[in-house]
């Protein structure tokens, strides 16, 4: 299959913060995630990550992303307007 | 038309890396978003008062500051809508003058979406796109679908397949093709990205969102030129993104640079449900990290986006102005749709009750001197959401058919409180 570059936004609840989650991802999943952009405070923490990989792999990568309690939006946040 | 275009690049609003004139929406760098960059030495040349005057009441007036490179070829009719001087609302709420700028009778599709779309369909052609896309539940849904059969554009129409009927009828009229996605949102939200990037289609307010954006602009063109060219002292501006109230803001700026109007102090202010209210509650707690609503809570589904793409930015407009935010509750809702009905005649959807019950709230805290002057932002026509007030504005009194029914349940108690 292609590989494929795929942006988005992920957004970490403050328990998940100090956890090395995208270090987890590497090794789970083979994707490459490249980080471009990070906010982090005692609230929330922001990252705008490039996944590279088979878009199989990227899609189980998301998944278990969000069962782990991440929220991932696509880099344009919303696609779906009113 | 001028041989070098005013609108010169697409730039990042993160790093100010500047990018050529095409359907991209994201920085490659830092996955900022792009915006419109225009010569504004080269406009300021061509553009004056008179200028705009002698033109046909459209948004188009303002061309020049719409990022398109020739004419206009959709949505030729769009914006210019009323500014009213609100006389019995502004006492009503406390404050001494108060306009109200009624995009609820915007054509074709009566709501402020049909400025965007004109400007991103008229775009799309200059790009070379036959489809055009969206992904919506309701407003900008009905604008593409409408904008691009009178255009004679291909459309497909993207939206959650749980949507309500009445929102689907509202596109599927145009004969547009209207594409019900199964699944949770976040699912449907990645897989309109992807589509957006997959098939070579305008898609507005994905691919296309940097020429989209900017026709917001229009309304506070309007605005300033409709008040006498001045830049009115408070705007009021409900927020779902939070791109209109940064757009407006880059509106009065654009035309206080170009001499347009004079470079008067003013405050730009935010209003959200509470029930998704992530950028008013960020402004309010000081910060400009906006976070999420997992799952808003509202009457008014046109605003609630737990996920603001421009929340950080609204929140700087907001700053930089003086400007505040307000939530307010769905009861709070009604009666700002009720208020705006009964005091000026005009029938808002729930983001219009959002806007004047949170302009209420900031004139009574004093965000909004009561000595001042506000503008309301009303912006979509409250047909489209009467789901949201049926059975919360009264109901017809029942009489037979003869004038004695008529003089004692009508004539008789209405007369009796009359002299109260």
């Amino acid at each position: 299959m292609a590989i494929q570059h795929t942006r988005f936004w992920l957004n970490f609840p403050p328990q998940l913060i100090t956890r090395p989650l995208l270090w987890e991802l590497s090794k789970e999943f083979a994707v490459v995630p490249n980080i471009r952009q990070a906010s982090v405070t005692d609230e929330v923490g922001i990252v705008s990550l490039s996944l590279e990989g088979e878009a199989d792999e990227i899609t189980k990568a998301i998944a278990w992303l969000e069962s782990e309690g991440v929220k991932v939006d696509p880099v344009e946040m919303n696609t779906i307007a009113s | 038309m001028q041989s070098k275009p005013f609108f010169s690049n697409l730039k990042c609003r993160e790093c100010g890396r500047l990018y050529p004139k095409q359907a991209i929406h994201v920085c490659d760098f830092d996955f900022g978003p792009l915006e419109a960059a225009y010569d504004y030495e080269a406009i300021g040349r061509v553009l004056t008062r008179q200028r705009i005057e002698s033109r046909p009441h459209t948004m188009w007036r303002y061309r020049e500051l719409l990022p398109i490179d020739g004419e206009p070829t959709v949505g030729m009719e769009v914006g210019f809508t009323p500014l009213i001087k609100a006389d019995r609302l502004a006492k009503l709420l406390g404050i001494r003058e108060l306009w109200i700028k009624n995009d609820t009778v915007n054509y074709p599709t009566l709501s402020f979406k049909d400025r965007v779309v004109s400007v991103a369909l008229s775009r799309a052609r200059e790009l070379g796109f036959t489809v055009v896309a969206c992904a919506s539940t309701g407003n900008l849904a009905n604008s593409v679908a409408a904008n691009a059969a009178s255009a004679g554009l291909k459309s497909y129409v993207l939206i959650p397949a749980d949507l309500e009927q009445g929102k689907v009828l509202g596109s599927l009229i145009y004969g547009t093709q209207v594409i019900a996605i199964q699944g949770a949102y976040d699912q449907v939200n990645r897989l309109c990205s992807e589509i957006a990037g997959k098939y070579g289609w305008g898609f507005v307010n994905v691919n296309l969102r940097p020429y989209y954006a900017e026709g917001s602009k229009s309304m506070g063109f309007e605005i300033c030129e409709q008040l006498g060219w001045r830049i009115p002292q408070h705007t009021v501006i409900p927020m779902a993104s939070g791109s209109l109230l940064t757009k407006i803001h880059k509106s009065y700026k654009e035309f206080a640079q170009l001499g347009l109007v004079e470079n008067t102090p003013f405050s730009v202010h935010g209003t959200q449900a509470t029930g998704c209210a992530p950028i008013s509650h960020a402004l309010k707690r000081g910060t400009d990290i906006v976070k999420p609503v997992p799952k808003p809570d509202t009457i008014v589904k046109s605003l609630a986006i737990g996920t603001p793409a421009d929340g950080y930015y609204a929140i700087h407009s907001m700053r930089q102005t003086g400007g505040s935010a307000e939530d307010v509750s769905d009861e709070e809702v009604v009666e700002g749709i009720r208020m705006l009905a009964e005091y000026a005649g005009i029938f808002a959807e729930t983001a219009g009750g959002v806007t004047v019950a949170g302009a209420k709230k900031l004139i009574a805290s004093g965000h909004i001197g009561k000595d001042d002057s506000a503008v309301l932002c009303i912006t979509g026509h409250g047909l489209k959401t009467q789901e949201a007030i049926i059975g919360k504005c009264g109901a017809p009194r029942l009489i037979a058919p003869n004038i004695r029914e008529f003089e004692e349940k009508v004539y008789a108690p209405d007369l009796a409180a009359a002299a109260f």
